[in-house]
């Protein structure tokens, strides 16, 4: 028995040709289906593409605004200017936004979220550090800038008259000295100076104590010694409490702070990493996503060419052929050759009908060149 | 979301400094008239009211289960005002009316001795001071050891005569001595494989190529400059005068050395607090950083392996202070003494081991603990037993040795102690710019 894609090989002509059409039409149907799901996967494809690429340009936008505030922390540090740290802590502020966005996304993995708040908790400290810096900064200058002059102002004035009640000993040239000692520290930051400074207080106020122990004075000067160490003692404090001030200025700019802006860095620098990987990530599957359809497509499209190329091959040459031998041995009969049989009359198509009428023809030609004993009714007439 | 935890030297955090602190310890000192219960142990502090004690330091020694026994045994209120060394350092030595006692490392002594904010103990009211051992009082944990560079705590531990800070020993002192403890740079054994303790382990592996990328520094200058300056000295960069009080120019060519190494890439960065020093050590970011002991215990009971080394070169060491305000007066001085008396009376000594803290009298402790904790924590013996650290967990295996050996080996070998040194305004500076870098 004759398998189905044979047989149909064998049928009509016409028929073959229909089916040739509806295979084509089918294919192009699928191509067309196939270039369709694939623009409307680029489509969303694209769109989750350009939400992810944005997510990943917020994370790599952290670390471009992370860039702007080490700029500005860094100026801070080394100005030491208010206008300039507050308009760090501004971008602080922008920076903790942009952390929060990123933090709510929810394409964002649990690494990555843990990364960002802990970015936040950094800013957070910075922050709470600069306040607390600034307060140090403003007492130490009200310290340094009113409160100390003011103090040594009356100071000075009263170890004169103290001179002049005991001519044997300037107590002024220990204030100055402590000054100087102490101004050489701020400028130097060396303890030992701060130190120095102490001790010459102290000493001044030792010699003090003496004269008001030495009962050396009249009894109207005890009273105004004893008001004079106790502005001393004022005086000091305000020293120390300056030196201290000024210390922990320091520590919690150059310290904390700075500590807190370097992990800042370090965490932008890692979610820029991450959003950069993510970038190629995206890149690297909407490249694949972008082959897999062209290439359904180009699939599609060759087995619709190539298929409908070779049907249309084989149903021409199961056309073309046998014309060519009907025709040629037509031809053969035409030129008066002895043909047996005219070819193609086994097909079981239309050429097989042609070739079977043909040699209808081709039999009577035969019998008429050579004729057998005449019938009555079929006499020639004379 | 977790945030980074306890910042035990970076101040200023919200979400650890208890933000209603000074409301709350007003509110208690008003309701604190209630419950008066005699002291036991303490009979010259039988107040009417429960005595209300303010204790201002840091999280490594201001824990729970030490404010309750204490509470416990004492029978007096305390409160516990834990923050980060420069916080509390700040507030004690602005504000001495804020707290009663001031604990903390001996390298803050200075600061607050010079603001006049902490006032002299006396000798005679120290209970246990005859058991104190030697190593606070003449700087030599042994005859014949070297008592190690910088602020060691005989030398600022008696008040002199003229009213300054030294070792010539006097009737009254600066600062009750109490627990300390050797420190030195933690490695992950999985990367970096160990060496012999004192013969291989070197500060000098800080700064080793090979690591570069994946190194930590404790940020504070008065402990990772002296980190950061023995691992230059042990790789050869530099050598130091006296590494406890640098010159100026040593200090610019030191930080010279370190912000190329930084520029290169070697630091991964600086650590702030202890948990801190665990999440870097735990995510794989660093595999050598300086390190406390309750960092390695941590990670230790986290099955991470880090080693506490014990460089050739010797120890950073630190002493922890306890100082009296200098606004104590009358029941808040005697709660204060009988505070600081029971830090020597055993239990608190024996509790603090277990994270690798010494106490300043450890016999007393000894009988607090079993013995085969006293072996493993002091005497640098193998573990009998599983070990629980102070959170409850197992931080050393059976036949796990302390590395560096026993308590007196240990502070044997100290090259340096956590300092403030002359120039210590003018390395701040220069810290900055390493950070920066």
């Amino acid at each position: 028995m004759k398998s189905f894609p044979l047989a149909f090989f064998r049928s009509s002509i016409r028929k073959r040709i229909y089916a040739g059409f509806l295979i084509i039409c089918v294919l192009l149907v699928l191509l067309s289906l196939v270039s369709l799901w694939g623009i409307w996967r680029i489509n969303t494809a694209t769109t989750t593409f350009h939400l992810l690429n944005k997510q990943a340009d917020l994370l790599i936008g952290i670390d471009q605004a992370t860039t702007e505030i080490q700029r500005e922390a860094v100026r801070f540090m080394n100005e030491g200017r208010v206008s300039v740290g507050l308009s760090a802590v501004a971008k602080m502020h922008d920076l903790d936004n942009r952390l929060m966005k990123a933090r709510s996304l929810e394409t964002i993995g649990e690494d990555l979220k843990s990364t960002l708040e802990r970015a936040r908790g950094h800013l957070e400290v910075y922050e709470e550090t600069f306040e607390n810096a600034m307060q140090e900064k403003l007492l130490n200058d009200s310290l340094i800038l009113m409160e100390l002059p003011r103090i040594s102002g009356i100071l000075e004035k009263r170890l004169a008259a103290i001179h002049d009640a005991f001519p044997e000993e300037n107590y002024l040239v220990a204030l100055f000295r402590a000054r100087t000692h102490l101004f050489s520290y701020f400028a130097e930051l060396d303890s030992t100076l701060a130190r120095k400074a102490f001790e010459d207080l102290d000493s001044l106020d030792l010699a003090l104590a003496v004269l008001v122990g030495d009962d050396a004075g009249t009894s109207e000067m005890t009273p105004f010694i004893a008001e004079t160490r106790k502005l001393l003692a004022e005086y000091r404090e305000r020293t120390a409490r300056s030196v201290q001030a000024t210390r922990a200025y320091l520590y919690l700019i150059n310290v904390v702070m700075s500590g807190e802006v370097s992990e800042i860095i370090f965490k932008a620098n890692q979610l820029r990493a991450s959003g950069e990987v993510r970038k190629e990530e995206l890149k690297a599957r909407m490249r694949a996503l972008i082959d897999r359809i062209s290439l359904s497509i180009i699939l599609i499209s060759v087995l619709a060419v190539g298929g409908g190329f070779l049907y249309a091959v084989v149903i021409a040459r199961q056309i073309t052929l046998p014309l060519t031998r009907i025709t040629a041995t037509l031809l053969d009969l035409s030129r008066g050759r002895s043909v047996s049989a005219i070819p193609g009359s086994s097909n079981a198509d239309e050429i097989g009908d042609l070739a079977k009428s043909a040699n209808v023809f081709h039999e009577k030609n035969v019998q008429c060149q050579y004729p057998g004993p005449l019938q009555p009714d079929h006499a020639p007439n004379p | 979301m977790k945030r980074i935890k306890a910042v035990a030297l970076s101040p200023y955090r919200r979400d650890e400094r208890p933000s209603s602190r000074r409301r709350f310890i007003g509110k208690m000192a008003l309701a604190g008239t209630a419950l008066g219960m005699p002291l036991s142990g303490f009979p010259n502090i039988t107040g009417k009211a429960r005595p209300h004690l303010r204790v201002l330091g840091t999280h490594v020694t201001l824990q729970e289960a030490i404010r309750r026994r204490a509470e416990a045994d004492l029978g007096i209120r305390i409160s516990f005002q834990p923050g980060g060394s420069a916080e509390v350092l700040h507030q004690a030595t602005t504000r001495p009316e804020s707290f009663d006692i001031y604990e903390q490392w001996s390298n803050s002594l200075k600061v607050l001795w010079n603001a006049q904010t902490i006032q002299p103990l006396r000798v005679d009211r120290i209970t246990y001071w005859n058991e104190i051992n030697d190593l606070p009082k003449n700087g030599r944990i042994a005859p014949g050891t070297r008592p190690g560079r910088g602020d060691a705590p005989h030398k600022l531990l008696y008040v002199q005569e003229d009213g300054g800070l030294g070792s010539l020993e006097t009737e009254r002192t600066s600062f009750l001595p109490y627990v300390h403890n050797t420190d030195s740079f933690g490695y992950d054994t999985r990367f970096i494989p160990p060496e012999t303790p004192y013969e291989g382990e070197s500060w000098g592996w800080l700064l080793d190529e090979k690591w570069r990328g994946r190194v930590a520094l404790v940020n504070a200058p008065t402990i990772g400059l002296f980190d950061a300056a023995l691992a230059v000295q042990a790789k050869g960069l530099m050598r130091f005068e006296d590494i406890g009080n640098m010159t100026r120019s040593e200090i610019d060519q030191l930080f010279d050395i370190l912000v190329d190494y930084r520029r290169n890439g070697h630091f991964r960065g600086f650590w702030t607090s202890v948990p801190h020093s665990v999440e870097l050590m735990d995510r794989g970011e660093v595999v050598i950083q300086s390190m406390f002991s309750p960092g390695v215990s941590t990670l230790n009971g986290m099955g991470i392996p880090c080693r506490f080394a014990a460089p050739k070169e010797g120890y950073r060491a630190w002493y922890g202070v306890m100082c009296l305000s200098s606004a104590a007066r009358g029941e808040a001085e005697e709660a204060a003494y009988a505070f600081m008396n029971w830090w020597l009376s055993g239990w608190p000594g024996a509790f603090i081991a277990r994270q690798g803290y010494y106490i300043s009298n450890p016999s007393r402790s000894r009988g607090r603990m079993e013995k085969a904790e006293w072996d493993f924590w002091y005497a640098g013996k193998p573990a009998a037993k599983e070990l629980m650290g102070t959170d409850g967990k197992v931080c050393v295996r059976p036949g796990e040795v302390r590395n560096g050996g026993s308590y007196t080996n240990r502070f044997s070998k100290v090259a340096v102690w956590n300092t403030v040194m002359d120039l210590y305004e003018y390395t701040l500076l220069r810290w900055k710019e390493f950070l920066l870098a």
